[in-house]
């Protein structure tokens, strides 16, 4: 079963199953936010943003809803394992992704904008940096470095976006004749 | 489930991410952290019971008579060093500059100490 029909069986799933699929996919997300630290960067605070890639795939598919408890919970289960619960690094990796799936669900659902995957998830990035900047720049440093940092991180941000959206798209597999954004089924 | 991923950009997305790109050059309009240079950092210069401070980023000469001889500091490019003691171990002037928040330079014998103070507090990193 891949990653199409996995989302095919939670769409179909009662609200009260839901949970267990969201929980899986929180799981997911947060093994490849643990795999992701692995990767050397090439910049501080830099990352691909792989692991919002669940929450990218949700919501396109209209469950943003599902995307952030699946945000919620990967933060959490991200920052439990590496023993940074509630730390200021939590915050941020808490602030980012829900700044970025909420962002993601507005442009998704903004008939104006006609966004492919790539603009959502470049839209989503954005946000994700944005906020982690502002949360930074209100707790640990400086709010005028944090701003100063934005020029270089925020170009940054959208490139892995686009990286991200490259990657929903493989794991989805590239579907041309199907349409993206319609209706909510929330 | 009939929402799936479209294969390639729709017409929204270039706009989208050139209004992104130019956002992200918003911050830049209040200064970059390397344009915003030694602005807010200063000097100061402690003999003894005297202390002296200058602006980093105004070049100048400061020569200070010491225990030991004329002890002279030269403030340019941002950077404060002392390019001349009569000090026997000179370990002042192999310090070479310094031109960060915090950094100093001691010169036990001539009993001068110079301080780069003021500006952001510097960090070295963020950890996430």
């Amino acid at each position: 079963m891949n990653f199409t029909d996995f989302l095919e069986r939670f769409s179909r799933a009662a609200p009260e199953q839901r949970a267990g699929y969201i929980a899986v996919m929180a799981a997911l997300a947060a093994a490849v936010s643990l795999a992701e630290r692995l990767i050397p960067l090439p910049l501080p605070g830099v990352k691909p943003g792989l692991a919002n890639v669940v929450a990218l795939i949700l919501v396109a598919a209209g469950f943003w809803r599902a995307a952030l408890s699946v945000t919620l919970l990967r933060t959490a289960a991200a920052a439990a394992v590496t023993g940074s619960l509630f730390t200021p690094g939590h915050l941020l990796a808490l602030g980012g992704g829900c700044a970025a799936v909420l962002v993601m669900a507005a442009v998704a659902r903004c008939r104006l904008l006609r966004c492919s995957l790539y603009g959502v998830s470049a839209a989503g990035a954005w946000a994700h940096t944005a906020v982690q900047l502002l949360i930074a720049g209100l707790l640990l440093v400086p709010l005028q470095t944090a701003v100063s940092l934005g020029r270089l991180l925020l170009p940054l941000a959208v490139g892995t976006g686009l990286v991200t959206a490259f990657a929903a798209s493989i794991l989805m597999g590239r579907s041309p004749g199907r349409r993206i954004f319609q209706k909510d089924r929330q | 489930m009939n929402r799936m991923l479209p294969a390639a950009l729709r017409a929204g997305d270039l706009p989208l991410i050139a209004v992104l790109l130019l956002l992200s050059l918003v911050p830049g309009w209040s200064g970059s952290p390397g344009s915003r240079g030694a602005r807010g950092l200063s000097v100061t210069i402690r003999h003894g019971d005297e202390q002296y401070r200058y602006p980093l980023d105004r070049p100048r000469l400061i020569e200070i008579r010491g225990r030991d001889g004329i002890f002279i500091v030269r403030i340019t490019n941002s950077t404060a060093a002392v390019i001349k003691s009569g000090c026997r171990s000179g370990f002042c002037l192999r310090m070479g500059p310094v031109s960060r928040a915090g950094e100093a330079i001691h010169c036990i014998p001539q009993r001068i100490a110079i301080v780069v103070a003021g500006g952001d507090p510097q960090f070295d990193a963020v950890s996430q």
